[in-house]
């Protein structure tokens, strides 16, 4: 027993890499989740964009103290609907029409518009409970003993659906990990068997090039990664009900582009491991960084700010906001091309970084 | 054409000089020996001539292809079966081969007709559809050997095949080897078992530390010493004046290890007779005598000063 214990012991201490890696990835894992849940978060307000059509003292009582809970950008009726449906940088938009200060103060119940996106549904909700809050501040203001006289019309700027599930919010984030977890892992550990099976050094020297040989490999991790999340949302839609979207050709294309940037993220695990033990800390860093990162766990809108920069720019972001044009939104091939082409130029800049790493690595030196 | 032309071939790793300024040519059709202990650097010369690895300095040409400079080209038309296994272990040996036609570019139609040859060659029809994980060593080591030559290559490296396999895979490699030979491809055999290079090798670069310290087809290299015989006697008890054996007339060198005494001699008859004028009692502590042949073990000896094993 003392002789198995002690050569494990050597083995672990000959790839300081991998220790090194097994106590980093962890730190880094759980400080970002950290961060993201039980930070305080005075300093994250949900961006709510404001049209004020009024101009009176009423709209500017709602304003301010709507701004106390949320950060308000007041804009053009115009530019509040870009900001929600085609940019996707707010869940709802507050629309104070003209009049509002005029039947307020006369006593009577003005109606407030909602530009809504239906499918950023938890932000939805809380752009709602603001101004309900809103409202009872600004009841006690100008009658303590007056009763709430707003009331709420809510227009969906994309698309007819008001009946979107927790399901629907939940079942493709979780889908989209479990494809991450096995296309990383399968992708980076398929590359270092070829070293432990010796068949490396063949690949090597065969005559097409080894990285045309490493782009075959790749290419049954996307066959496999879409297969698998293509299984998962087809389980979620007859399970749970989920939507598929309007056109099961961008679901495809969708799901296609969404499995290159994650077998290229395996790609660079492979690439930076440099031994396969490696590949299980570097991996599973990827995993639960992006997971984290991409909005897979909860919505961007509940982490810190420097945290939703991050999550502005990472692919699995991308994704996730692809997943919902389709699913929640009812957008078919027409909201592809900007997200598709984020995630394949992630895929090629990460399947390119991995490559190179892993040819200078191990290719003729 | 040489099949390969090797020029001033220098290969270092970090301080270490694996190769130190190897210059030689192999002919075409020729199976081609490179002799040496472990470390010699027989397999780095392997490793540069398939590409595998990059020449500190030195040009390696394949049929005329610089491996450095026109890699592609060359690799076409080399294959080489590495010392270690290289073998998808879930697959069937069947399956494997046809992955290396495929990944060499052999063309469809020629297939099948050169996975079953390749099969034949190392005898491993009657298992081609078990999977590789249940063969033994020696078959795995067949099989290795027929996943480098299914691609029927025109230059064949064989890097060690014989190590740590059973006599029987080992005479069906070399009967494997034979018949290539046969078939006019150009093998070089890196081994550092002496029998093998003098039993299948048409000429043998011996190698030590990173050179060729000779060249030449076997009666060549056997005649750079200039004995022809070696008396080896087995004594009771050392023999007490060397130097009078030494002196004595067609002995060439001798050696004293413990009480192993040997003579390396160009007559040995008369040695053998005078042997008991030049050591008084060396008669009484005989125990064996032998006299073999000079053979390549001794070249090498007398040419590295070290034994193969060491």
């Amino acid at each position: 027993m003392l002789a198995v214990f002690l050569k494990d012991l050597l083995m672990l201490r000959r790839d300081r890499g991998a220790l090194f890696i097994s106590i980093i990835v962890p730190i880094l894992m759980i400080t970002t989740i950290a961060e993201a849940l039980h930070r305080n978060k005075d300093d994250v307000k949900m961006r709510v964009p404001v049209v004020d059509e009024d101009q009176g003292p009423v709209a500017h009582t709602f304003i301010n103290l709507l701004a106390e809970h949320a950060d308000v950008q007041l804009v053009s009726r115009a530019e509040a609907e870009a900001l929600v449906r085609d940019q996707n940088r707010a869940a709802a938009a507050i629309v104070f029409p003209e009049h509002v200060s005029k039947n307020y103060l006369q006593g009577r119940t003005v109606e407030v518009l909602l530009l809504t996106d239906p499918a950023r549904n938890e932000e939805l909700e809380q752009v709602k409970v603001m101004l309900l809050l809103m409202d009872n501040r600004a009841a006690a203001l100008a009658d303590p003993l007056a009763e709430e006289r707003m009331s709420l019309r809510e227009v969906s700027l994309t698309g007819n659906r008001s009946d979107i599930t927790a399901f629907e919010q939940t079942v493709p984030g979780y889908s989209l990990m479990f494809v991450l977890l096995a296309a990383i892992f399968g992708t980076a550990m398929a590359m270092h068997d070829e070293r432990g099976w010796g068949t490396l050094p063949r690949l090597l020297i065969a005559p097409g090039g080894f990285t045309w040989i490493l782009v075959g490999k790749l290419l049954v991790r996307i066959l496999v990664g879409l297969g698998q999340l293509l299984v998962l949302l087809i389980f979620g839609h007859f399970a749970f009900g989920i939507s598929l979207g309007p056109s099961p050709v961008a679901l495809l294309l969708l799901a296609l582009a969404i499995v290159f940037p994650i077998v290229g993220l395996g790609m660079l695990a492979a690439g930076l491991a440099g031994t396969r033990e490696q590949t299980l800390p570097i991996g599973l860093g990827f995993v639960l960084g992006f997971s984290a990162l991409g909005g897979f766990w909860w919505p961007p809108w509940v982490t810190p700010l420097w945290m939703q920069r991050i999550s502005s720019v990472v692919f699995t972001s991308w994704a996730m906001q692809g997943m919902h044009d389709l699913m929640l939104r009812n957008r078919g091939l027409a909201a592809l091309p900007v997200t598709t082409s984020v995630l394949v130029a992630n895929g090629l800049a990460f399947t390119a970084i991995g490559l190179l790493l892993f040819r200078v690595r191990y290719s003729a030196r | 054409m040489p099949a390969v032309v090797i020029r001033d071939l220098y290969r270092s790793f970090g301080a270490r000089e694996a190769v130190r300024g190897i210059s030689l040519e192999i002919e075409e059709g020729e199976i081609f020996g490179l002799l040496g202990p472990n470390g010699a650097g027989k397999t780095t010369t392997i490793s540069v001539v398939s590409s595998r690895i990059r020449p500190t300095s030195g040009e390696v040409s394949v049929y005329g292809e610089s491996v450095t400079n026109n890699v592609h080209a060359a690799r076409r038309l080399l294959n080489v079966a590495p010392q270690e296994e290289a073998l998808y272990p879930s697959l069937t040996g069947e399956e494997n081969l046809y992955f290396f036609t495929r990944l060499y570019g052999v063309p469809r139609r020629e297939r099948r007709r050169s996975v079953a040859e390749a099969l034949e060659m190392v005898q491993l029809t009657p298992r081609k559809d078990d999977r590789v994980a249940t063969y033994s060593g020696g078959m795995r080591r067949r099989l290795n050997l027929a996943s480098s030559l299914v691609t029927r290559p025109r230059l064949l490296l064989l890097d060690e095949p014989t190590v740590g396999v059973d006599p029987q895979s080992r005479a069906h490699i070399f009967d494997a080897v034979r018949h290539l030979r046969a078939q006019g491809m150009t093998i070089v055999y890196t081994t550092h078992y002496l029998e093998e290079a003098e039993g299948l090798c048409e000429r043998i670069a011996i190698m030590d530390e990173g050179r060729v310290v000779a060249l030449g087809t076997l009666p060549e290299l056997l005649a750079r010493s200039h004995a022809n015989a070696v008396i080896e006697l087995k004594l009771s008890e050392p023999p007490v004046n060397i130097e009078a054996i030494e002196r004595l007339d067609g002995v060439l060198r001798v050696e004293l290890a413990g009480t192993e005494l040997r003579v390396f001699t160009s007559r040995a008859p008369r040695v053998l007779a005078a042997l008991s004028t030049a050591a008084p009692h060396i008669d009484q502590s005989i125990v064996t005598i032998k006299v073999t042949p000079i053979s390549l073990e001794n070249v090498f000896m007398e040419l590295t000063g070290k034994e193969m094993r060491d």
